[in-house]
């Protein structure tokens, strides 16, 4: 017989269950990538992201439903990698929230638990996209509620989620232009379908009798007709940060409450039941000196009263996120009328708010800085050069955490100052985890995390939510965004006008990435076939090739104008350093208004990586 | 009407012509090639002290002893100077305010040393406009006054080739983090609190100074500028430079010059800056 309510044991062979189909389809879900490249890795991303998950569960024998979920869910959090990964984990928190308090859990449990589940997710992407995973866990959520409401048991539920969550899959490419051009449906809603699945097929199984393996499913054609795999496109992710800030129009709990707690063998597990009730999205993460808590919650000053019963409070936050959302829109609404002002020729296009006039910034207008040494009478002995420190425990204001795709980019970030390097390329995304460790190793007052993989974004900025650690997130796209960004760093500045300064550095250089492709694509405006050299610049095929080099080239055809003064070729690990000095020599040939410079990133996948200044 | 009389160092990067013109005194620093010793200005001229950089050469600097400031105090006094404005690069840099501070005790005239927390023309220009307004017969108490106003309003922004002068010399403060590097990259840096302090990098000359525009153009209020203009022996470029400066922001007046052998010693050659305050 199928159980007739969720237990924690149950829950733990589901999860087992539908991490282990998961994860045998891995491969498949990995080659589900849009751009035809060899390193596709939504499949392995999530199914690691699941392993770090179920290690932290643990046995769940003798616990309740809502705490094993909850044990899961830190587990994802703390595990994910990719941005397919992070949002798998967010729906596990989700998931947790919506069985908090619960023993055990029956037909509407379960199904308002993926209702809530589906929310956490949306609401954890700034920029939600429809025709990603986002769009398949709520057609499973929303199935699941109906079939809960029409008196189905668990097993039913389930079935509708996981048929839900098929149709919304088939769905996507009609959902996401670029799926659609490359006739496929989205990675990572392709793996939430098998999680499902398999778990589907384990509740089956306990049904039939059995339960050993696992029963699969007919497993669904869900590509169409140019029969090739998709992902998750780098572009419908790229805008995107995670961050507790709300899209939607109605926010149910409306204040971001955060702050730390410092004290002596602080409960994280008392203080979590404490806010619990108070609200949503809950974060405790810490140890029993210092513990970080952030929560949405209508109550914030009962928030910090729990606080204050546990410890002092620090760095208290509170932010309106409605009125945030209501100024977010004004401000689009005004950047689109600025926008259509200058294109039609009304306003002086450039900063709309003009560079920071000197006159508002440090007294510049006439009144002599109050804090200035009356430089007439002061004598002064000569100070030791480079003495001046922040005044309190760390060695510098700003200390730097970069993820490289390589070792020779590890060595580039690192002399540029980068205080701790995480390995991480393409196809080797790191954790939430691994970045904390890095954050928490600075020894800096305030953190900078550079990704440098559009696919690390979303790990980056979960990880700011998982440490005790002041940091900020520089959303850098590529490692030579990376390195741009780095020459803009200061350890000394000031945080905001330096995180400012690297994005946009980040942003003056031009890129692209020369690789092969792993099958035929006619989905670009080149003609790949399997084996090509081919460029990626931006979010599309640029050029294909027989050699790197010549794809390399056209590549910089397409980049190169009359203003670029530099430009920068990467060389990976399949790549000798005299063939790129070669490559290098052409292209000072072809464009000599460029200094060009050579570099070993030593990435793999990738032959070189270009960078236009 | 008071007679009040400036006086600055060799660091202050005064074009000659303009400190004879407004009778500013200029006390030399010693400049040292081995155990050889030359004076700024006196028997070392820029042209041969960058040619002996270039050739590998190495130098350093030591400051005017305070017996140096006395004889000129003294001289001013006996010319009929009622009081003595000294201006002088940052003491954080160097010990030439230590030096005047102590002569101007042991003189009779009064003499207001005055630290411009600066160097090169971000203390000429101080100075500069002290003996200006002293010129016009301003009060001591709105020349110092002024001073004070210029001294808190001043920008500097300047690129090196290399930071290992700055490095070398024990002149490099908080741009120490920025040395090293496997990028060949060009530091830009300001004078803050009177060291040496980083703003950022930028990969290759041309960027430096295109990013030096920029932040220029960035911190100038929309307001005209008093601006100075200094180069190490790159007088081509720094043309072209003084142009972009002026189609970038409001010039009142710009003053250009070499960085003369004190400064130069401590920059190297290939440097290039720029000091601005409001006119």
């Amino acid at each position: 017989m199928a159980p007739r309510r969720l237990t924690a044991e149950h829950f733990q062979k589901l999860v087992a269950a539908g991490a282990a189909f998961l994860d045998a389809r891995k491969e498949t879900v990995n080659a589900l990538n849009v751009f035809p490249v060899p390193d596709g890795d939504t499949g392995t991303n999530m199914a690691r992201t699941l392993a770090a998950a179920q290690r932290e569960l643990g046995d769940a024998a003798g616990l309740a439903l809502g705490e094993a979920a909850q044990r899961l869910a830190r587990g994802a959090l703390l595990g994910a990698r990719g941005n397919s990964g992070v949002i798998l984990s967010q729906f596990l928190r989700g998931f947790a929230q919506g069985m908090t308090g619960h023993e055990t859990a029956g037909p509407r449990e379960l199904a308002a638990a993926l209702s809530a589940a589906t929310e956490t997710a949306y609401r954890a992407v700034i920029k939600p996209v429809e025709g990603t995973m986002l769009t398949v866990g709520r057609g499973a959520s929303k199935a699941a509620e109906r079939a809960a409401a029409s008196g189905m048991d668990l097993e039913g539920v389930l079935a509708a989620a996981v048929e839900g969550a098929r149709e919304a899959l088939a769905r996507t490419p009609s959902l996401l232009p670029v799926l659609a051009r490359a006739g496929v449906v989205d990675a990572g809603g392709q793996g939430l379908v098998y999680f499902l699945e398999g778990m589907l097929a384990a509740v089956r199984d306990a049904a039939a009798g059995g339960g050993e393996g696992l029963a699969a499913p007919a497993v669904p054609a869900v590509v169409t007709a140019a029969a090739s795999p998709s992902g998750v496109p780098q572009a419908a992710v790229a805008e995107t940060g995670l961050h507790g800030a709300i899209t939607h129009e109605f926010v149910a709990h409306r204040y971001c409450t955060e702050f730390l707690i410092r004290g002596n063998q602080l409960d994280l597990d008392a203080i979590q039941r404490a806010l619990e009730p108070l609200g949503d999205s809950l974060l405790v993460v810490g140890d029993s000196q210092l513990v970080k808590v952030h929560l949405h919650t209508n109550h914030p000053g009962r928030a910090l009263e729990v606080g204050t019963t546990h410890g002092e409070l620090l760095e208290v936050s509170v932010a309106n996120m409605q009125e945030q959302n209501r100024q977010a829109a004004a401000h689009a609404a005004a950047r689109r009328g600025h926008a259509a002002a200058v294109a039609a020729g009304e306003a002086p296009a450039g900063h709309a708010a003009g560079g920071v006039a000197l006159a508002e910034v440090e007294g510049w207008a006439g009144s002599a800085d109050p804090d200035a040494h009356d430089p007439v009478h002061e004598h002064e002995p000569l100070a030791a050069a480079g003495s001046g420190t922040t005044g309190d425990r760390w060695s510098k204001a700003i200390g730097v955490v970069a993820v490289a795709p390589g070792d020779g980019w590890r060595e580039l970030l690192e002399s540029l100052g980068a205080d701790r390097v995480v390995p991480g390329g393409q196809t080797m995304n790191p954790s939430a985890a691994e970045l904390v460790a890095a954050i928490d190793a600075v020894d800096a007052r305030d953190v900078l995390v550079l990704p440098n993989n559009s696919n690390v974004i979303f790990t980056a900025y979960q990880a700011t939510e998982l440490t005790t650690r002041r940091v900020h997130v520089v959303p850098t796209r590529t490692a030579a965004a990376g390195v741009a960004a780095m020459l803009a760093y200061n350890p000394g500045g000031n945080l905001e006008d330096v995180a400012r300064r690297m994005s946009e550095a980040a942003s003056r250089i031009r890129t692209a990435e020369i690789t092969y492709a792993v099958r035929d694509s006619e989905a670009w405006d080149v003609t790949v076939r399997a084996g090509d050299c081919i460029a990626l610049v931006g979010d599309s095929i640029r050029a294909a090739a027989g050699n790197p080099e010549e794809a390399a080239l056209k590549a910089l055809d397409e980049l190169v104008s009359a203003e670029d003064s530099l430009i920068s070729i990467y060389y990976g690990l399949d790549v000798a350093p005299e063939q790129a000095e070669a490559l290098a020599e052409q292209v000072r040939a072809h464009w000599g208004h460029c200094d060009v410079e050579v570099y070993r990133g030593g990435q793999a996948v990738y032959y070189y990586v270009l960078a236009v200044e | 009407m008071a007679d009040i009389r400036v006086v600055t160092d060799s660091g202050a990067d005064i074009p000659n012509e303009m400190a004879r013109e407004l009778g500013i005194r200029t006390v030399p620093l010693t400049i040292h090639f081995g155990d050889e010793e030359r004076h700024d200005g006196v028997d070392l001229s820029v042209e041969e002290f960058y040619r002996r950089l270039r050739a590998g050469e190495m130098s350093r600097t030591t400051q005017p002893a305070p017996a140096d400031f006395e004889a000129v105090y003294r001289a001013l006094a006996h010319e009929g100077a009622e009081a003595i404005i000294s201006c002088h690069m940052s003491s954080k840099l160097s010990g030439t305010f230590q030096s005047a501070a102590l002569a101007a005790q042991a003189v009779d005239v009064p003499v207001h040393v005055v630290d411009t927390r600066s160097a090169s023309l971000g203390s000429g220009l101080v100075a500069i406009e002290a003996a200006r307004l002293a010129r016009e017969g301003a009060d001591l108490e709105v020349i110092l006054a002024r001073i004070n106003s210029i001294i808190t309003q001043q920008r500097v922004l300047f690129m090196v080739d290399t930071l290992e002068y700055l490095q070398r010399n024990g002149r490099i403060g908080k741009a120490q983090a920025f040395v090293g590097g496997l990028l060949n990259v060009k530091p830009i840096l300001t004078l803050e609190d009177g060291v040496v302090a980083p703003l950022e990098r930028a990969r290759g000359r041309a960027k430096a100074i295109a990013r030096l525009m920029e932040r220029l153009g960035e911190t100038a209020g929309g307001v005209p500028l008093r601006v100075a203009l200094v180069h190490a022996d790159a007088a081509e470029e720094a043309a072209a430079v003084a142009e972009q400066v002026r189609s970038r922001v409001r010039v009142a007046e710009m003053i250009t010059n070499l960085l003369g052998p004190t400064i130069g010693t401590h920059t190297g050659p290939g440097t290039l800056g720029i000091v601005y305050y409001p006119a």
